[in-house]
């Protein structure tokens, strides 16, 4: 059985968005760490880690595009490294 | 046609040419599977999460790598001709950018946003449980 991998990101703090109208009630994780995403450029990753810190510290509430573009980005990476997992888990089975 | 539309549309239709749309085969639980594979099981859970899906049409959505979900349609019409849509969105600093079959782009917003961040959210939870067997909060391995 394949271990899991470290740099799995812990989203539990996001939120279903209610239903309807309404702001999202989506909160960012203080451990997402986008410099660990291996399949996105350097500089993007930069970016978008850059804009997170800088909504962090000025307390302003951040868009809710960014929100939901950082989320997207976290289970992409997330079902990314479980893919690799099982893949890799078949080649050494096979091994 | 760019060389990402095409992948993702040889991960929907295991075929490198759009003129040939082939239903993957049954897989067989012991079997090895590619990525390929893997993306098409994900994509049976993604693509019920919408609703019934109409006689007579095929829908597909996954996340072809980190910062890009796929949405496909395909249909015919009255006379027999395939009508398809590939809606490609892609994650970037400014939010999330939609592309609809290579020429039309923007950010979206609104309800469609909405929409897309409840969508991506039950794929990744079932996805996650129902094909890899992991706690979708943790990562770790179901019991």
């Amino acid at each position: 059985m394949t271990e899991q991998r470290a740099n799995v990101y812990d989203i539990n703090e996001y939120r279903q968005l209610p239903a309807g109208e309404g702001a999202a009630d989506l909160r960012d994780n203080d451990q997402l760490d986008l410099r660990k995403s291996r399949l996105m450029s350097p500089e993007a990753a930069r970016a978008l880690l850059l804009t997170h810190q800088a909504y962090a510290e000025t307390g302003v509430e951040k868009p809710l595009a960014l929100i939901v573009a950082e989320y997207a980005l976290a289970c992409g990476v997330n079902i990314g490294q479980v893919r690799s997992d099982k893949l890799d888990s078949q080649e050494s089975k096979a091994a | 046609m760019s060389n990402l539309l095409t992948k993702a549309l040889s991960m929907i239709t295991g075929a490198e040419t759009v003129l040939s749309f082939s239903i993957p085969k049954k897989i067989r639980p012991l079997k090895k599977l590619t990525e390929r594979e893997l993306i098409q099981l994900e994509s049976e859970i993604g693509r019920e999460l919408f609703g019934p899906i109409p006689k007579g049409h095929r829908r597909e959505f996954f996340n072809l790598d980190p910062k890009t979900w796929i949405w496909y349609e395909e249909s015919k019409d009255a006379s027999g001709l395939v009508h398809s849509s590939t809606t490609r969105y892609e994650v970037q600093e400014k939010g999330i950018l939609k592309a609809q079959d290579g020429a039309q782009y923007s950010y979206i917003e609104g309800q469609e946003l909405r929409n897309l961040s409840l969508a991506i959210q039950m794929y990744y939870e079932q996805v996650m449980r129902q094909i890899y067997k992991r706690d979708p909060k943790t990562g770790h391995q179901l019991a």
